[in-house]
């Protein structure tokens, strides 16, 4: 089914963050498992398998709409080159994910596309689910200290 | 669904507005103070600058005020001088949307450091 254009390319700026998400979760779980942080290195990498499933959706959706999904295009993949900091880093990306995705859909209901609509808002669930996590470790941090917080994060051996 | 009829997976939609851009003789003005426009920074970077330092080097765009180091940068990155003017097109100073690029409001603030 022919799609909107404009709704094309809101799904491709969803894309991009969502391929630039898997490559930098991805470098942080190798990071964070070289750290013997197990614990921290299975959540990013759960979570960059997370977002290689989005992008998968998010492609399948472009495609649908016969568009040509941008699989080349990235934003700045950011590596932090401590836990804290690669926390904040994703914290970032998915704040930008999720007001991206916040646009499409105002773009959506616009041009009565509730298909990407549905799409999109479970995108924003699941990077709003993503922010609260990182908050959530954030306060950790501030509450025991960042000593004490690596130290459980280091978890069972690396897999 | 029917595939589209080119290329199904364009390697850089960004590269080619910029040629697109390029064919249609819209060469935007970057740099005022010394009056370089696109095209010339654009020819700096294919022979090999690789910083805004090195574009000012090479063709004296960025050394005045500052305010056009973020449209520089963005040649730099491979994209158009200019942040995308669309809603949903990715600016490449920020890498947000148009709609919530804040590049201008980076320049603003460079214009008003520069004057201050």
């Amino acid at each position: 089914m022919k799609g909107n254009e404009e709704v094309i390319n809101a799904l491709n700026a969803g894309l991009t963050i969502e391929l630039t998400a898997i490559n930098q979760y991805f470098i942080c779980s190798k990071m964070c498992s070289d750290w013997g942080l197990n614990t921290l290195a299975k959540h990013f990498y759960d979570e960059s398998i997370e977002e290689m499933k989005h992008a998968e959706e998010v492609i399948d959706r472009i495609l649908y709409l016969e568009g040509k999904p941008e699989i080349a295009r990235y934003d700045t993949i950011l590596v932090g080159d401590t836990p804290e900091q690669q926390i904040r880093d994703s914290h970032t990306l998915e704040v930008k994910g999720v007001a991206t995705y916040n646009e499409g859909i105002a773009l959506c209901r616009e041009v009565k596309d509730a298909g990407t609509s549905d799409l999109m808002e479970r995108m924003v669930v699941e990077s709003e689910e993503s922010i609260d996590w990182a908050e959530t470790q954030f306060d950790l941090i501030k509450m025991i200290g960042i000593e004490k917080y690596l130290a459980q994060q280091m978890g069972a051996s690396a897999e | 669904m029917s595939f589209p009829s080119n290329n199904i997976l364009s390697a850089c939609g960004d590269c080619s507005v910029a040629k697109e851009l390029q064919q249609a003789g819209d060469d935007l003005l970057v740099c005022s103070c010394f009056d370089v426009r696109e095209s010339t920074v654009r020819e700096v970077v294919e022979q090999g600058a690789e910083s805004i330092a090195e574009v000012t080097a090479g063709c004296g765009a960025g050394g005045g005020c500052g305010a056009c180091h973020v449209r520089i940068q963005r040649v730099l990155c491979g994209m158009p001088a200019k942040c995308g003017s669309g809603r949903f097109d990715l600016c490449g100073g920020c890498g947000s949307i148009g709609a919530l690029c804040g590049c201008l409001i980076e320049e603003e603030n460079q214009a008003e450091l520069a004057t201050a």
